[in-house]
């Protein structure tokens, strides 16, 4: 039988938090200000796996599983640091997918699925410049629930996908970079330890790729990890690891983290959901 | 509470504002549910109340679709399994 997931996405700096878990169970969203979370407006609609980030006070959230409606969602939300308002729809509807920014008006999303019918490892890349997306007309290689963030200050052209998923063989160790200017994905070092249903974090220049799952072919439980590896210069670094092994820290992207930072947040143990907040400064 | 068959249909459709006033916006599948006193925003989106049984019938049809076109056997992405639900 399936697992049920329920991710959240965060946004924000270190000390200003935001997680929407905007998934199964709920649509609530959280906020942290460095020693104890808060309670905040809810979503409209459910976002299970999603993408997203921005800041604590310009936050944006997007596509995902929407259990309400048992199909995958298009549906975008904008967070003003207390109310989620709608957005526009992004051009193709998706779960499990990949993507994020630091800034909520330069988000970008690829991979994933759709269902009835399904499709698996959706390519489009869309780009949302904070009022509409666009389909940037080039394809990535359509791994879903990837590591992913912006790199270098080069907003989306740098955007970093790593790891994630594809319908087959199911995790994989690449990673793209995304350019925008010049309308391109381009290969970089793989990863170590491929992984999905990670959190994602950036300092600016670090891309963070922390804890998640390994697919499990046979459809049992996926193994957790708590491995944590940053990106820069186009070398993987293993960092220290959590203290505990987690599935979805905070999948989806966040914002930019407070320099050499990272964070991961809430996700699942094997007993199901936590609560639990990390934060880590780069080794 | 307000109900209507619809869907977001972008920016505007609910605003901060709308929020602040009180315009505690769901989305199941196909329809819109609203607390009483949103009258206006429905208006102002096109979108005509319908009763609550109605509703529910709405919904519970778009449900039997997803749940028709769910693969049980597909574990992949750990999808959650569709089920009927009922509106508050």
């Amino acid at each position: 039988m399936p697992v049920a997931v329920s991710f959240g996405v965060k946004m924000g700096i270190i000390g200003a938090i935001g997680y929407s878990d905007c998934n199964t169970s709920g649509k609530a969203t959280y906020e942290h200000n460095g020693s104890s979370w808060s309670t905040t407006g809810s979503c409209s609609t459910r976002h299970g796996v999603p993408a997203g980030g921005g800041t604590q006070s310009a936050g944006v959230i997007v596509n995902g599983n929407n259990s309400d409606a048992g199909d995958e969602s298009n549906v975008t939300e904008e967070y003003n640091g207390s109310t989620w308002s709608t957005g526009n729809n992004t051009v193709e509807g998706s779960a499990y997918l990949t993507g994020g920014g630091t800034v909520q008006t330069a988000q970008l999303i690829t991979g994933g699925s759709k269902y009835n019918p399904t499709v698996r490892d959706l390519s489009m890349t869309q780009s949302y410049n904070g009022t509409n997306w666009s389909n940037e007309g080039v394809a990535s290689d359509g791994r879903g629930a990837a590591s992913s963030g912006e790199s270098g200050g080069g907003g989306l052209d740098a955007f970093l996908s790593a790891s994630g998923s594809l319908d087959s063989p199911g995790e994989v160790t690449n990673t793209q970079l995304f350019d925008q200017s010049a309308g391109s994905w381009t290969s970089k070092a793989a990863v170590s330890y491929k992984r999905r249903y990670t959190a994602s974090a950036t300092d600016g220049t670090r891309v963070y790729k922390i804890a998640g799952a390994e697919y499990n072919a046979s459809g049992g439980a996926q193994p957790h990890t708590n491995v944590v590896e940053s990106w820069v210069d186009n070398t993987w670094t293993t960092e220290s690891t959590l203290p505990a092994v987690r599935n979805g820290p905070g999948c989806g992207t966040g914002g930019v983290e407070a320099t050499g930072g990272a964070t991961a947040m809430g996700g699942n143990n094997a007993s199901g959901k936590t609560t639990t907040y990390y934060t880590s400064a780069a080794s | 509470m307000l109900y209507a068959e619809g869907a977001i249909t972008g920016r505007g459709f609910l605003t901060h504002e709308d929020r602040d006033n009180g315009v505690d916006l769901q989305f199941y599948g196909n329809v819109i549910v609203v607390p009483d006193g949103c009258e206006a925003w429905l208006t102002r989106n096109s979108l005509t109340a319908i009763s609550k049984a109605a509703a529910q019938s709405l919904y519970d049809t778009h449900m039997d679709t997803a749940i028709a076109g769910f693969d049980p056997d597909d574990n992949y992405e750990g999808r959650p399994e569709p089920t009927r639900g009922t509106l508050p």
